[in-house]
């Protein structure tokens, strides 16, 4: 069972803004807006609930794309056992590796959309790479049972359903462990909750301050 | 004050200039080769540091690029993130001897160490420095220093980004000798690195030895430039350092020292001072020696002059003065003291002379002839003296003048000198002659008639009037008395008119005597004139046969010498002028015994003697005309009697002075006439009126014819020019008789009486008169 997560996205995006729009249209959708320790809204973050959810019977190969030498799109979330395909839209090659416990793997110089897909069979989370690109990063999160989305630009992940009290929160920026831990949700009203997390650091990638004075 | 010499003047001089020089030299060469120094380490420490910089960021960098090597390998990725502990150990051991990296870790992200090539880090130990940890996972990468296993190593530490990171890659270059060594051939410069914080011991790394690394680092010279001071000339500090830190972080602090060694900066300037000392003492040297010549030629004759000098003030003139003068100023001194030489010389030659020679006739005087004289003594050379005194001297210069004196002397002189013998001018009017051997009486006469010929001078005739003496040395028994033996005969022969004389020893005695006889009548003239007495001898007036008159004749008796008869101690009384304080005695006697015998009523005219001495001193008779008018006894009553030879000296003269006389009133006579040489037309102008004539002629008066017949004549020639005559010296009634037939006015003598004292002449005149009456 495939999930065309970005038109999911595309529609969820869409419900929300309709949401925001027409607040008490039947339609009932439930925001929760992400924000770090600064307050700025945090894009890219994972909110999960451990309420299960109906696994796609037969998900849609989702597409991990590479685009100005940059993976596309930054997280990617999909499903136990959902196919990704790595097509390479440069016109340089990628070597796409994976040295994450859950899937390790690797394609090696490639240009193009390779021939075969990579399916995660282990939920977790899988850092992406490229051995010639060192600043492609992306990371696919495999989700194993539970309610999980996205937030957009706008730090805002969109439910269906009224979500609980607790949730859990990923982001590549979180601190070590911190993913484990369970965080408390703040209603501030009957559609929209907030929460706060603990990014390290909001900095461009790390080895440019140290690289650059070689460079 | 002893003043230096000239020699050591110049010497101090030169040596002071010259070291001075040196030290000014070897100052300002000091302060320029410091300066250089200073300049030449500021820029070598600048350029070892930079070099030590850059240096080192080469290390990082190729630190740097091999930690990218080994993060970027895939396969070290992989076996890093799939924990592949062997095949990480061997890619870190392959990379590292690849790279000739000293030591390449792998620390995992919690700062554990997953694997190391060295043997300190051991697997799942911490990494020594966490901090490092947590800023290269901060900062992607980090490059410090780290101190372990007692060494010090560059090290970098990177994340290995897979991609994003998943360990942490260590690699580190040890900081060895090797390295320093490497950089001191680069920059010829020593360096110490040395740690500190650190929780092990310090390290040093040095590439000096240990006394030198202690040197170095005990100078605190902090990050100031080089300071060159004297105590860096004077090698207490041989090093020049800079400082500074690579890394002083909380864990680790790494300092850098640069020590450059000035010794070389210093080793140029002490060769260049040792020149420069040993210039000056090879000028000092030179100058010595040409001190040596300087003082040979300028100080040396010098000497020799100032010798020279003290020779001339002993009175030595002799030996030449042979010096080589090397400047003109010393030719000139040689040539003007050459000069003055001759020229002290030849006055004191000439003193000499002048002082030994009698200026007019050129023959030694009194003090040349004595030293020669002297020296005949001395020598016992046999000699005798012939004295010659040019009696008329006086009477030349009176007459024809000096000059012509002069010329007399002169002419005299020469012929003195003539004579084979040692000619001298002894006093004005005397002439010596010394003649070797003893010679008789007759070559005195041979000598007497060389000189007596008359001498000519322009057209005046000089008849010399000359008495000689003869003394031979023997006579005398030294030279004063050679001398006062020739003065006593000499003046034996003037008094004598003796024109010859022999010394004989009675010439000495008889010259004793006489000075005896001066003394004491000088004495009693002064002092005691009561050794005078007065007698009078009467004189006969043959018309009347009494006596009216008397001379007045003076009798001296000396306590010691007894009675003196005046024909003895008149003529000496004459020469030495005593002879007026006699006649004043004899003047004041005579009116004081007129003046008595008036009280008497007899009134007698007494004839009192005048020398020719008297009749020129022009007071005396003004003190007898006074003396007369006090006593009140008339000119009359005295009369003068002046002997013919007195008259005749200087006749002119003598007639002059007798007018005065007459015209005063008095009576004149000329005494012991017809022994002076009378003229007659002398006599017809001498203003006399009485003759006497000389005893000589009376005394045999009746036993000889010619003596008859001379005083008949002067009888007769004395009625012509209508004189009175006196006889004198009658002691027979027949010579009486004689002179009264002849018509002879008065009669003196022992026939009529002996010269009697006052007493008795009193007493003869009133036996007359009372035989008369």
């Amino acid at each position: 069972m495939e999930l065309d997560l970005n038109i999911i996205d595309r529609l969820l995006t869409s419900v929300v803004f309709i949401a925001l729009l027409s607040q008490n249209l039947a339609a009932a959708e439930y925001s929760i807006t992400v924000t770090d320790q600064d307050q700025n809204p945090v894009a890219d973050a994972i909110v999960s609930f451990t309420t299960p959810s109906t696994l796609s019977v037969n998900p849609k190969i989702a597409v991990m794309d590479q685009v100005s030498q940059q993976f596309s799109p930054k997280v990617l979330v999909i499903e136990k056992n959902q196919q990704v395909v790595f097509p390479n839209s440069d016109n340089t090659r990628h070597h796409v590796y994976s040295f994450s416990p859950a899937k390790p793997f690797e394609i090696k110089l490639y240009s193009g959309t390779p021939n075969t897909s990579v399916t995660f069979d282990k939920a977790g989370v899988i850092t992406l790479g490229c051995n010639i690109h060192d600043n492609m990063i992306a990371y696919i999160y495999v989700k194993q049972k539970e309610v999980a989305a996205l937030t957009n630009q706008d730090g805002t992940a969109v439910f269906k359903k009224t979500p609980d009290n607790v949730a859990f929160l990923w982001h590549f920026d979180m601190k070590k462990g911190d993913e484990k831990n369970a965080y408390q949700l703040k209603k501030i009203d009957e559609f929209n909750w907030s929460v706060e997390i603990e990014l390290i650091q909001r900095r461009p990638k790390k080895s440019n301050t140290f690289k650059a004075r070689y460079r | 004050m002893k003043l230096p010499t000239l020699n050591y003047q110049i010497l101090r001089l030169v040596t002071g200039l010259l070291c001075l020089t040196s030290f000014i030299i070897i100052f300002f060469v000091w302060l320029s080769t410091t300066k250089h120094a200073e300049a030449q380490i500021e820029r070598d420490l600048d350029v070892a540091e930079e070099v030590f910089k850059n240096i080192f960021e080469s290390r990082e960098e190729q630190l740097y690029s091999s930690a990218l090597v080994l993060t970027d390998d895939f396969g070290f990725k992989q076996a890093i993130a799939s924990e592949d502990k062997y095949t990480i150990n061997s890619v870190l051991k392959n990379h590292s001897e690849r790279i000739a990296a000293d030591v390449m870790t792998a620390i995992d992200l919690d700062g554990n160490i997953i694997s190391s090539t060295s043997d300190a880090f051991k697997n799942d130990q911490p990494f020594p420095n966490q901090k490092l940890i947590q800023r290269t996972l901060n900062e992607g990468g980090v490059v410090s220093l780290l101190q372990f296993n007692g060494k010090l190593y560059q090290t970098i530490l990177v994340t290995i980004d897979a991609p994003t990171t998943i360990a942490i890659a260590q690699l580190g270059f040890e900081i060895d000798k090797e390295l320093i060594n490497d950089f001191k051939k680069i920059t010829k410069l020593d360096i110490i690195v040395s740690s500190s914080k650190s929780e092990a011991a310090p390290i040093t790394i040095s590439s000096l030895n240990s006394l030198d690394t202690q040197t170095v680092l005990s100078s605190n010279v902090g990050n100031s430039p080089a300071n060159i001071n004297l105590s860096t000339m004077i090698m207490n500090d041989r090093f020049m350092s800079r400082y500074f830190e690579l890394i002083n972080s909380e864990e680790i602090a790494v300092s850098v020292k640069l020590a450059e060694n000035v010794e070389i900066f210093f080793a140029e300037f002490n060769a260049l001072q040792f020149k420069i000392i040993s210039i000056t003492a090879l000028a000092l040297t030179a100058s010595l020696l040409l001190i040596a010549i300087f003082s040979k030629n300028l100080t040396l004759p010098l000497s020799i002059l100032a010798a020279r000098t003290n020779r001339i003030a002993d009175g030595k003139y002799d030996g030449e003065l042979n010096i080589s003068a090397s400047s003109k100023e010393i030719d000139g001194l040689i040539s003007s003291f050459k000069s003055m030489q001759s020229k002290i010389s030849a006055r004191e030659e000439k003193i000499v002379y002048q002082s030994n020679h009698d200026h007019l006739t050129k023959l030694y005087n009194r003090v040349g002839i004595q030293t020669i004289i002297e020296n005949k003594y001395l020598s016992q050379t046999k000699f005798s003296a012939v004295g010659i005194d040019i009696q008329n001297y006086r009477n030349i210069n009176d007459t024809f003048g000096y000059s012509n004196g002069d010329n007399y002397i002169k002419v005299l002189a020469s012929r003195v000198d003539k004579i084979k013998g040692i000619s001298a001018r002894v006093s004005n009017r005397e002439l010596l002659l010394l003649i070797n051997d003893h010679i008789s009486e007759a070559a005195v006469l041979d000598i007497k008639s060389v000189m007596d010929s008359t001498v000519f001078i322009d057209s005046i005739e000089i008849r010399p009037l000359l008495s000689f003496c003869l003394l031979h040395c023997t006579d005398a028994s030294s030279i004063e008395n050679l001398f006062r033996q020739i003065s006593m005969t000499l003046d034996k022969a003037k008094i004598e008119s003796t024109s010859v004389i022999l010394y004989t020893p009675l010439i000495e005695k008889e010259y004793v005597t006489r000075l005896k006889i001066l003394t004491s009548l000088e004495n009693a003239l002064h002092r005691d004139t009561s050794e005078f007495s007065m007698v009078y001898q009467p004189k006969l007036h043959t018309k009347s046969g009494k006596i009216f008159k008397a001379e007045a004749l003076l009798r001296w008796n000396n306590p010691t010498i007894g009675f003196v008869s005046p024909e003895v101690f008149i003529p000496i009384a004459e020469q030495s002028g005593l002879i007026q304080l006699i006649t004043y005695f004899v003047v004041n006697s005579v009116i004081e015994q007129l003046k008595t015998w008036q009280t008497h009523s007899f009134n007698p005219q007494i004839a009192v003697n005048l020398s020719v001495h008297d009749i020129k001193n022009k007071k005396l008779l003004p003190f007898i005309v006074k003396k007369l008018k006090t006593h009140n006894v008339s000119s009359k009553q005295i009369s003068f009697e002046i002997t013919e030879s007195d008259l005749m000296s200087d006749p002119k003269k003598a007639a002059l002075q007798l007018c005065e006389f007459r015209e005063a009133g008095f009576d004149l006579s000329i005494d012991d006439f017809g022994t002076g040489y009378s003229s007659l037309s002398y006599l017809k102008n001498m203003p006399v009126n009485e003759l006497k004539i000389d005893k000589s002629f009376i005394l045999n008066l009746n036993e000889n014819n010619d003596d008859k017949n001379i005083v008949q004549t002067i009888i007769s020639l004395a009625k012509m020019f209508d004189l009175q005559v006196v006889a004198e010296g009658v002691e027979n009634i027949e010579t009486l008789n004689l002179l009264e037939a002849w018509g002879c006015d008065w009669i003196q003598g022992y026939f009529i009486s002996k010269p009697l004292t006052c007493d008795d002449f009193i007493e003869r005149l009133s036996h007359e008169k009372r035989f008369n009456s």
